[in-house]
């Protein structure tokens, strides 16, 4: 698991939020990357917290980092 | 070709007050006939040019949600309003017969409603290279009460992809962007056939399978 982005708030409808970040990478990745598994769009479910991370799950070594 | 085909007297962005030399009052824009050679405005950019609704202005209107478009970009007014009696109801009523509307009109023949000016760079987060207009906070200093406006919005996705426009992307947020595709790409470019998952939460303490992020949403335990 890599940390990617860190933001003061998680709320997908706000500017420099981890849920507005998880949907524009996801979006991308989606599109680009055969490996990203997201199905969704991002940001159905952000948690509340501040700092807020993003973070990608990877499966390296079939492990999860 | 335009932006979108809304019917100008029928769409919500068009439920406007017709009172603009009143700051408190919701700004009035109209949208023009094509995308703008770039969606990404600095905060700072709220359009010179505000072209008045002559058709609305009634007292009711100054009521509804003031949303703007110029240039393909919905705009909120500049300051903020009063609540507005936004309800799940009252949304209905004013998209009341507009569902047709926007399967024939949006969605005409077999073109896309996305501006094929525009490209991915111009709205980054938007796949197959479809560039949204873009929503812009022009007063961010409640955002209770813009939740709401959201809250609402958002049921009504499936009808013109409503929700898909509202990012707010200003040239720090592109930039960032950049900066986690950057780092997400350096990731996977390091194995071949890697798999990955992207997700945010508040604890970065976290155990679980990659198959996790495979359930429908983008988040994941």
């Amino acid at each position: 698991m890599t940390i990617v982005y860190v933001a003061p708030f998680s709320d997908k409808y706000k500017l420099h939020s981890t849920g507005m970040m998880e949907r524009d990478q996801i979006a991308k990745f989606k599109l680009y990357y055969s490996g990203c598994l997201n199905v969704g769009p991002g940001g159905e479910g952000a948690s509340l917290g501040s700092p807020h991370f993003l973070y990608v799950v990877t499966n390296w070594g079939g492990t999860c980092y | 070709m335009p932006m979108t085909h809304f019917h100008e007297d029928d769409s919500i962005f068009n439920l406007l007050a017709d009172d603009s030399s009143d700051p408190q009052q919701p700004m009035i824009v109209e949208s023009s006939d094509s995308c703008p050679d770039t969606l990404v405005d600095s905060s700072d950019d709220f359009p010179d040019t505000v072209v008045q609704s002559s058709e609305h202005g009634s007292d009711e209107d100054k009521d509804s949600l003031a949303i703007g478009r110029l240039n393909g970009h919905f705009w909120f007014p500049r300051a903020e309003p009063q609540l507005p009696p936004i309800t799940a109801h009252s949304l209905c009523e004013l998209w009341k017969d507009q569902p047709t509307m926007c399967e024939e009109e949006v969605f005409p023949e077999e073109e896309s409603y996305f501006d094929s000016q525009c490209t991915a760079n111009d709205n980054p987060g938007l796949p197959d290279s479809r560039a949204l207009p873009t929503l812009h906070f022009t007063d961010a200093r409640d955002m209770t009460f813009w939740k709401s406006v959201w809250s609402v919005v958002e049921q009504y996705t499936e009808w013109c992809e409503i929700s898909a426009c509202l990012l707010d992307l200003g040239p720090h947020w592109e930039q960032n962007c950049d900066v986690v595709t950057s780092a997400i790409q350096s990731i996977v470019s390091t194995r071949n056939e890697f798999k990955i998952g992207i997700t945010a939460g508040f604890l970065i303490i976290a155990s679980g399978s990659v198959l996790a992020v495979s359930t429908p949403g983008g988040s994941s335990q």
